[in-house]
């Protein structure tokens, strides 16, 4: 991947983790399945791209981390949204979803004309 | 889920190893999350695992990744958190300071005093002593003097053929500069005035290496022209800062000069009071002044080539000298060079008194410093409860040592820039008082280098004062002080300890400053208190300088005075007019060797004498009384026999005059070898040299024999001196319309000029002594009386059993007095030792005198015991029950 495709994946990645957490706190597993279930496992090649994503964000406020118990009864860390993260979601949301929509109809458009 | 903070709360370290162990765990729990799903989905077990590690990726780079991460986040919050703490002690102690004004008040004036005190010491010592002259590589700049057999000192200026010889035959030098002092009447546009000029022979530019502001300066090549450069301060105010000023003329001393260039305002050079620099044009238009060997009047500085030092560029010197001698044996017996560095003959002897000055003032910062320690103390001591219920919810001994420091520099640093300002006022108002007393004072600025001086003050004043409270406020153990609550007895006996030991420290500094100034006072009126020989109440005192091209011979130069005496002895309140080219107390303008008829007549044995020349009542006007013979009179004139008048020292040391002088009558000396003058009369001793140095021999002739173009004029006035002064300006006006008047002043100003700088180090050191004083009776006086409120149980209890109140008030002070014992005697010790540095500065005084150290002793014990009786009274006189109660 260039630096470009790069920061480009980074962001999606982030955004798209910050949705699965906005329905209340949730341990890396749950937000890795839920990635792949919503995503039909294309934002990534591999699960483990997911954790130093999960860190970084921690390390920018927008989520923050606690130890909990898992439901099957495991330690696990769970990951909760923080108020500066819910703002950063509500933010960049829009902003992408008009730019998926404007790239994916330019990609799918079939006439040449300007106008 | 934790709590924001719930870590700081609870101390949860955050370790690297606790960071490597979370990843890992995390990165395990997804592993073992994802094998269980797969098996539920009926893969085997070890399909199941390799799956799911395919599945993650690669395990080790993602958990160093996050590892990565996490430091760099723990590192963020730690920093955010050391930050947060310091803040929070900053607004914690600023809270607790205005909780406390009157304490915060005495401590903040006790370190402005003291920092602000040191803050303006240190930043004159810096601009005298330390700053570089404002001149290209100033350190390579130096001043030479000619040393010879025929004089005893060896600072001797340099006749203009020997100066030229120098700059031929000499190598060490890029450049030698000679100059002298002159003062030029300008006239033309404006009032006519007297302003002091410096005529220089040299390149005036390349030697100090300050550019012109205007044109060039002035140049070897121009030495015989009429040129002058004007200071950019009198190029303002006497010609309008005019930008065409090069090229025109403008008349000084009646004759035409050129401007040639303007130098700047920083180029102060020889001195601060110099207002334009000519050519050597009227020096070499004499060639008694330009062309012999033996008319030694010029200055010299030179640069030193790259390179060369001092011994080397004497040695050079030394050895033309040695040629001089062998050229000019008559002229030059034994020549040789002695130099010093530009900047040392600047300071001059100011070095010793500055550094006296700074001694001082650091005695006045430690005793602040431990003014205010005990003001932290005793505020430890009532605090001590708050500290250990801090203590006690966690607050570990660093953090509390922290924050209390943190207090102790909040002060500081208050005091420090309260004190800049301080000094920056103490300064501006030396300036104005008595910039006399401080050579290169204009160098003598608040600046940069102050204020880095002031935060280090202020950082070591905030730690000597906060440490020792800081420490005590942390080292009891917590459970003793919230069980004994604020009056342990343990506390108190080390609280006293640490308290008298403050008490004894500033006791024995104030002794030495005291024992200082005791001595500089002392020495300052004896000082003043020389008899100068005149009397000065009453006379004004003027420079009266002619043209010398108007009055161009002896006969002018006679009538001219002679009409000038006349004019103003006839004003109403002029009782009786002198003139002498001599000023007492310090000015003496030249001195000769003598041959007494009969006596040795070989020249290193000469004595020597000042040659002063008096005309009109001069005697009479100042009050010098004629001991015998008479003064010189009207009959005294250039045809008569010549004559002398010998002062009181020279008749009975030369002359065998006896007590009064009368033998001297009638006996003749050889002056200036080759008159001989009968002496008519001898009069008392009067000081030229300065108050401090010894009178020395004195031959007066009369001006009529011995004329002169300038003379200070002397009138003794009916009432007040200087109201005659514009009676005799229009008197001098009417004889001459381009005659200026300068150096008006009463004689009284002079005299007081004279012991200035005497009068500066007493002042200064007194003022901090008292400083220093006043600081140490506060301390004293508030340990003792906190020490008498914690003990007054203990009075109660002996009072109850039966003691007798005198016997506790004896107690009390008693056990008050004994710092101050221990501080007397080592401050007596270190007074020995400090005053030695005033060995230079004292005069008739030892600095070892007895009866100054005794009553400084006893002046400090007395204060001390009053300090302590005051409260003890108060402590003895309680009812016992009440101070038993109050417990």
């Amino acid at each position: 991947m260039g630096d470009s495709q790069l920061n480009v994946f980074r962001s999606s990645l982030d955004l798209i983790i910050l949705k699965a957490l906005s329905w209340g706190p949730r341990h890396g597993y749950d937000v890795a399945e839920w990635v792949e279930r919503v995503t039909e496992a294309t934002v990534w090649l591999e699960e483990g791209t997911l954790y130093p994503a999960l860190h970084r964000l921690e390390r920018k406020g927008w989520v923050d981390a606690e130890w909990g118990v898992s439901k099957n009864n495991r330690r696990a860390k769970f990951y909760r949204l923080t108020s500066q993260g819910k703002a950063q979601l509500k933010i960049e949301t829009p902003t992408w979803l008009r730019h998926a929509e404007a790239i994916a109809r330019a990609l799918r458009s079939t006439s040449p004309e300007l106008a | 889920m934790l709590p924001e903070g719930f870590r700081r709360i609870f101390r949860m370290p955050a370790s690297r190893s606790r960071i490597s162990r979370d990843v890992q765990d995390e990165i395990a729990f997804h592993l073992a999350m994802r094998e269980e799903r797969l098996r539920a989905l009926g893969h085997s077990d070890a399909d199941a695992r390799a799956s799911a590690r395919k599945r993650f990726g690669d395990v080790a780079r993602v958990a160093d990744e996050c590892q990565a991460i996490g430091g760099e986040r723990e590192q963020t919050r730690q920093r955010a958190e050391l930050l947060q703490s310091v803040w929070q002690d900053l607004r914690y102690s600023a809270r607790s300071l205005a909780k406390t004004p009157a304490f915060t008040a005495a401590a903040l004036l006790t370190l402005t005093l003291g920092i602000g005190a040191t803050t303006a010491v240190f930043s004159i010592v810096y601009g005298v002593l330390v700053r570089p002259l404002p001149y290209a590589e100033p350190e390579r700049l130096v001043q030479l003097w000619e040393t010879s057999t025929l004089t005893p000192g060896d600072r001797n200026p340099v006749s203009v053929p020997n100066y030229k010889d120098w700059v031929a035959r000499s190598r060490s030098f890029t450049e030698l500069l000679a100059y002298a002092y002159n003062r030029y009447g300008m006239t033309g546009e404006g009032a006519p005035e007297q302003v002091q000029g410096s005529q220089l022979l040299g390149d005036q530019v390349s030697v100090l290496g300050v550019r012109p502001l205007l044109g060039s300066g002035i140049t070897v090549t121009q030495s015989r022209e009429f040129v002058v450069v004007l200071s950019e301060g009198i190029w303002r105010r006497r010609f309008g800062a005019d930008p065409g000023i090069i090229g025109r003329s403008i008349r000084m001393n009646a004759q035409p000069y050129t401007v040639i260039g303007v130098m700047p305002s920083s180029f102060q050079f020889p001195r601060p009071d110099v207002e334009l620099w000519t050519s050597y044009a009227t020096i070499f238009s004499d060639p008694a002044w330009g062309e012999a060997r033996g008319r030694r009047f010029q200055r010299v500085i030179g640069r030193l080539k790259n390179g060369v030092t001092h011994e080397a560029a004497r040695a050079d010197l030394d050895a033309v000298g040695r040629q001089l001698s062998v050229e000019y044996p008559d002229a030059n017996p034994g020549s040789g060079a002695a130099l010093v560095t530009l900047k040392d003959q600047l300071i001059g002897e100011t070095r010793p008194a500055l550094m006296v000055l700074a001694g001082a003032v650091a005695c006045v910062l430690l005793i602040a410093c431990a003014n205010v320690a005990h003001l932290l103390l005793a505020r430890t001591a009532s605090r001590e409860r708050e500290l250990a219920i801090r203590a006690a919810l966690g607050a570990g001994r660093g953090r509390i040592l922290r924050q209390l420091l943190t207090e102790s520099l909040v002060l500081a640093a208050i005091g420090g820039a309260l004190g800049v300002v301080l000094a920056y006022g103490g300064v501006e108002l030396l300036g104005k008082l008595s910039p006399e007393a401080v050579p290169r004072f204009n160098d003598v600025r608040i600046d940069r280098w102050a204020i880095v001086f002031t935060s280090f003050a202020v950082l070591i004043t905030g730690m000597l004062v906060g440490l020792a409270p800081a420490l005590r406020g942390t080292s009891r153990s917590v459970e003793s002080s919230v069980r004994e609550g604020t009056r342990g007895a343990g506390t108190a006996a080390r609280h006293h300890r640490m308290q008298g030991a403050l008490v004894a420290a500033e006791i024995a500094i104030s002794l030495v400053l005291l024992v200082g100034a005791g001595l500089l006072l002392q020495s300052f009126n004896k000082l003043r208190s020389v008899d100068l020989g005149v009397e000065p109440a009453g006379v004004l005192t003027m420079l009266v300088a002619g043209s010398p091209v108007k009055y161009d011979n002896p006969d002018k130069q006679r009538a001219f005075f002679a009409s000038v005496i006349e004019r103003v002895s006839s004003l109403p309140t002029v009782q009786t007019a002198g003139l002498c080219d001599c000023l007492p107390p310090n000015e003496v303008r030249q001195r000769g060797s003598f041959r007494v008829n009969g006596g040795s007549s070989a020249p290193a044995e000469l004595p020597v004498a000042n040659q002063i020349r008096v005309g009109g009542n001069y005697f009479a006007a100042v009050s010098i009384p004629v001991l015998a013979g008479r003064a010189f009179t009207e009959r005294d004139r250039p045809d008569a026999p010549p004559v002398a008048i010998v002062n009181e020292t020279l008749a009975r040391r030369y002359l065998l005059g006896g007590a009064g002088g009368a033998g001297a009558i009638e006996r003749r000396v050889l002056f200036d070898g080759e008159r001989w003058l009968t002496v008519v009369g001898v009069v008392a001793d009067v000081h030229y040299a300065g108050a401090a140095e010894p009178v020395e021999p004195a031959v007066y002739v009369p001006f009529a024999q011995d004329p002169f173009v300038g003379m200070y004029m002397f009138l003794r006035t009916t009432g007040e001196p200087l109201a005659v002064l514009p009676s005799v300006r229009s008197a001098m006006l009417a004889l001459d319309p381009e005659l200026p008047l300068s150096f008006v002043r009463t004689l009284e100003a002079y005299v007081g000029d004279s012991i200035t700088q005497a009068r500066f180090n007493m002042a200064v050191v007194t003022l901090f002594a008292a400083l220093a004083f006043g600081l140490a009776a506060i301390g004293i006086y508030g340990v003792v009386a906190y020490g008498v409120a914690r003990g007054r149980h203990e009075m109660g209890v002996r009072l109850a059993l039966g003691a007798q109140r005198n016997d506790v008030l004896r107690l009390v002070v008693g056990r008050a007095l004994r710092p101050a014992v221990v501080g007397v005697v080592v401050g007596l010790g270190a007074a020995v030792f400090a005053t030695r540095a005033l060995d230079r500065l004292l005069f008739g005084t030892s600095s070892r005198d007895p009866v100054t150290y005794a009553a400084v002793a006893v002046a400090l014990l007395a204060v001390a015991a009053f300090a302590a009786y005051l409260p003890g009274r108060r402590g003895a006189a309680a009812d016992p029950l009440t101070a038993l109660r109050s417990e």
